[in-house]
């Protein structure tokens, strides 16, 4: 490695130097001075920048509108920028200007100590555990592992109460024969005649302000009037329509998310998540994407006030797979 | 030798002159503190710390900083952000006009607050967001520049493991972060989330009620992942650091091949003070980066999205990119599920969104003792491999980078088919059909590159480099003339460091008639298979024309004996 080295200052504290760089300003004064001041001044835009940014603070006190928002932001922003940014160009500049540029060489040692050591450290823990017992003391050993094992107990036992137990509520929702089809954002009833062909809307059985969103997460659903005469029915659904209205649950059984765009010309529900894609009149079954099975159909009428309601509760449970779901 | 420095010039050395006795205060008040910790061994060790400069070695340091610019900016968000989910009603008062009077919870209510109504606060949230990308694209960037350098070789296989925990912890933490809000994007992506854990068999539903404290959304989710947020993960991550920096401090940093530099010394700048000032300034400068994109970028616009819904959901919506390659898996995958005995399997969530992360981190963590075993090296490695050098390696990286970048193109296929008016579901097949076909491609494509690369770096080392000029020699014959590479260029291709094939197996039988073991045991069959496969060169190793297979002796030697290069000489004259 020594013979490699070319310059080495005898004496010196610092590490040898293998290749001495001399820049211009190394050797000409005046050059430094001048590198110097190049520094100062990037430190004093910095300090310009940090009394720029107290300015922007106090001169614009409230934000009272998006503008005055914007406009703090951008100001903020920016002074905030040339501060750390003058920072950081003058203290490279200094490193890379005025320190020296030398490459030095230092010998990496080796990290593992001598065999010897090894086989004093490794005689050290033989000789511990012989002091310990607990090779011929089995009743210590048996005892301190049932101890330990016992007690690693508690700690899963105490999160038992993160949460409920899941048990069949992932199964039901709050939709019961004879709910009402009310209007999510209204809480109206919807009535026959309010949606015109080709629309839809979302529905759900109690106004939303009164669920709770653990219910109102799954409760969502879709009422769509078809074009006249073009739903297939599935078998054993031929009285779930109401007169080309249809009612499908509006959560994704690929992985939940609300179900919110509606192709009107194709009668394709697309999951924007996704790209999970049912088609309506088909009992929305599954044409593309990664939802594995068809939204939920929930069967609708109409009551004698001309409200839509439903027949029954969905007959499966709606949203995402889960191993429990027969 | 020359200098690389830009107007440097070399001196010869300088007359020996020792130190200069320390002032006696500076010695009096470091021996205080020695005599109580002993640090003045520590100090002298560790103030003359040679650290190798390179660029690449500067990506984990804007990881670094960008953590505690993360720090930093977080905590002031927590003086302001109220992880609550009861429902309040966005003043008629507040700066936001379109949200006046809309119910929401308590965390995108404080989440309005800290941007519209605390000065600066919209920007220390635009920063803490642009640092948590700059933070995980940093890692990754760092973690390629680890794995394609094979800096993860022997004795540095534990900073890996705890880079891969970086990773996926930085993952984790990203994600918790940009769920706080309780805005619509993000509340998707919780739903998605709680999706993901209800199709994992068995314990899925279970694990999603204890986790959320009950059904999606769960009253109690956003305050536990606000601990998680503010307190778990960071003080894991922390932890973390500090152990992968004291562990790069005392392995020292890997260096490239080069002039002087062997797997036994460390070249470059001394840590005090330049390399201290210099990372200093590095530090300001990152912070400068995201300052200015916060000025000037908008990020995470949350008011414009609205309060989470569950019923509602924005079409196109985009996770941030580190998430955006689940996404894609998960768009990808076809629509399998089994029914078996009353219960559900949901191939098509648990594959792409449990199956695939958990292969790849696995992956990575194993991969370090998995080469070493293949290769049968297990030496200590302190030099940087270049990635042409180690074609198998590179290409396999290439190839895994290459699906990632599938996955992640995939996560916007919807974005994708509208832009370009293509049809969704021939994005989407393409995407599935570009799952099979592109990273075999690019291994392939990758090992030639790098071996045609690496051929190029042996042939000019060996025969010079082409000048570009012509000269007729005496004779009259035309010749271009050959320069040998200066010394320095040649000891930075590193081609003594070059992957040669793998070591030869056992005989079948050896010289006494004894079988081998070792050429019958199925495992070593298995690591001879990946060895021909991954590491073996598909071209003869060059040799430097010594016939010793090293060319970093540095006799790039020209082409003509000296005789004619005294013609050239001449030659030179009648061509000018």
């Amino acid at each position: 490695m020594s013979d490699q080295v070319e310059l080495h200052d005898e004496g010196s504290v610092r590490p040898p130097i293998i290749e001495r760089v001399v820049r211009p300003q190394d050797a000409d004064p005046k050059k430094a001075d001048w590198a110097e001041r190049k520094i100062a001044f990037m430190f004093l835009v910095s300090a310009a920048g940090t009394i720029g940014f107290i300015a922007a603070y106090i001169a614009i006190p409230s934000l009272s509108t998006t503008k005055d928002v914007r406009w703090s932001n951008f100001w903020l922003g920016i002074s905030l920028t040339v501060s750390l940014a003058g920072l950081a160009a003058g203290i490279i500049a200094w490193v890379r200007w005025i320190m020296p540029a030398h490459e030095v060489v230092q010998e990496r040692h080796t990290l593992a100590a001598s065999d010897a050591d090894l086989e004093i450290a490794s005689q050290i823990i033989v000789v511990g555990v012989e002091e310990t017992g607990i090779a011929r003391r089995s009743l210590i050993k048996r005892s301190l592992g049932l101890a330990l094992g016992l007690f690693a107990l508690p700690g899963v036992l105490l999160l038992r109460d993160l949460g409920p137990l899941p048990r069949k509520t992932l199964d039901t929702t709050l939709w019961k024969a004879n709910s009402p089809l009310l209007n999510a954002e209204t809480g109206d009833p919807v009535k026959l005649g309010d949606l015109e062909i080709g629309s839809f809307t979302t529905v759900v059985p109690v106004p939303v302000e009164q669920m709770s969103e653990e219910d109102y997460a799954k409760t969502p659903v879709l009422l769509i009037r078809l074009e006249p005469g073009i739903n297939k029915p599935a078998p054993g659904r031929e009285n779930w329509a109401y007169q080309d209205h249809v009612a499908y649950s509006k959560i994704c059984t690929h992985v939940g998310c609300p179900i919110g765009l509606y192709q009107k010309q194709s009668h394709k529900l697309l999951c924007p998540c996704h790209q999970s894609t049912f088609d309506v009149p088909k009992a929305c079954k599954v044409v593309f994407g990664p939802a594995a099975r068809a939204l939920p159909q929930l069967p609708i009428t109409v009551n004698a006030d001309g409200e839509f309601i439903a027949t029954a509760p969905f007959d499966q449970p709606v949203g995402p797979s889960f191993f429990e779901r027969s | 030798m020359t200098t690389m420095k830009p107007g440097g010039a070399r001196k010869p050395a300088a007359t020996p002159t020792g130190p200069k006795p320390a002032p006696k205060i500076l010695k009096k008040g470091l021996g205080e503190v020695d005599e109580r910790f002993g640090t003045a061994g520590f100090l002298k060790r560790n103030l003359n710390k040679v650290f190798p400069d390179h660029w690449s070695f500067m990506l984990g340091e804007i990881a670094l900083y960008s953590f505690v610019i993360l720090l930093l900016s977080g905590t002031f968000l927590t003086f302001f952000f109220r992880p609550g989910t009861n429902t309040v009603i966005y003043p008629t008062t507040g700066n936001y006009v379109p949200l006046r009077g809309l119910p929401m919870t308590e965390a995108f209510e404080s989440t309005l607050r800290i941007s519209f109504d605390v000065r600066g606060g919209l920007l220390i949230r635009q920063i803490h967001h642009w640092a948590a990308l700059l933070f995980m694209a940093a890692i990754v960037a760092h973690c390629c520049r680890i794995f394609f350098t094979g800096a993860f070789r022997k004795p540095r296989e534990t900073n890996w493991l705890i880079g891969v925990g970086l990773v996926t912890l930085g993952l984790l933490e990203g994600f918790a972060g940009y769920s706080l809000p309780d805005d619509l994007l993000s509340g998707t992506g919780l739903r998605i989330a709680y999706g993901i854990v209800e199709s994992i068999p068995i314990v899925g539903t279970y694990l999603g009620s204890f986790v959320f404290g009950g059904q999606f959304p769960g009253p109690d989710f956003i305050p536990r992942l606000f601990t998680i947020h503010i307190l778990l993960v960071p003080g894991i991550l922390l932890s973390l650091i500090t152990a992968h920096m004291i562990i790069m401090w005392h392995q020292k940093h890997t260096q490239w091949p080069g002039e002087h530099r062997t797997n036994d010394n460390v070249v470059g700048a001394p840590f005090y003070p330049a390399f201290m000032a210099k990372t200093g300034g590095f530090f300001f400068a990152t912070f400068a980066v995201t300052a200015g994109l916060s000025a000037l970028v908008q990020i995470n616009p949350v008011w414009l999205y609205g309060p989470y819904n569950p019923a509602q959901v924005g079409a196109g919506s985009q996770p941030d990119f580190y998430i955006g390659w689940l996404e894609g898996t998960l768009r990808m995958m076809p629509n399998l599920e089994t029914h078996v005995d009353g219960h559900t399997i949901s191939w098509n969530v648990l594959i792409p969104a449990v199956v695939i992360p958990g292969i790849l981190f696995t992956a990575m963590a194993v991969y370090p003792f998995l080469e070493a075993w293949v290769t049968r090296d297990y030496a200590i490695h302190n030099i940087c491999d270049r990635p042409r050098n180690r074609p198998g390696r590179t290409a396999l990286g290439v190839a895994v980078l290459t699906e990632l970048g599938v996955f992640l193109l995939a996560g916007g296929n919807d974005v994708l088919s509208e832009k370009y008016d293509i049809s969704l579901y021939a994005t989407t097949w393409t995407f599935r059909a570009a799952f099979f076909i592109l990273p075999p491609l690019a291994f392939m494509a990758t090992r030639r590159i790098c071996l045609g690369l690496q051929y190029r770096d042996a042939h000019s080392a060996q025969h010079g480099y082409e000048t570009g000029r012509i000269v007729m020699l005496a004779n009259g014959e035309f010749i271009e003339v050959e320069a040998a590479l200066p010394e320095d260029v040649v000891a930075r291709m590193g081609l003594e460091y070059r992957q040669g094939p793998p070591p030869a197996l056992e005989p079948p039988v050896d010289e006494h008639g004894v079988r081998s073991k070792s050429r019958h045991n199925p495992l070593e069959k298995v690591r001879g298979r990946i060895g021909a496969f991954l590491y073996e060169p598909d071209v003869e190793p060059l040799t430097n024309g010594h016939g010793d297979g090293h060319a970093s002796n540095g006799h790039a030697d020209g082409e003509l004996p000296a005789a004619e290069q005294t013609e050239l000489t001449s030659g030179q004259g009648h061509t000018d």
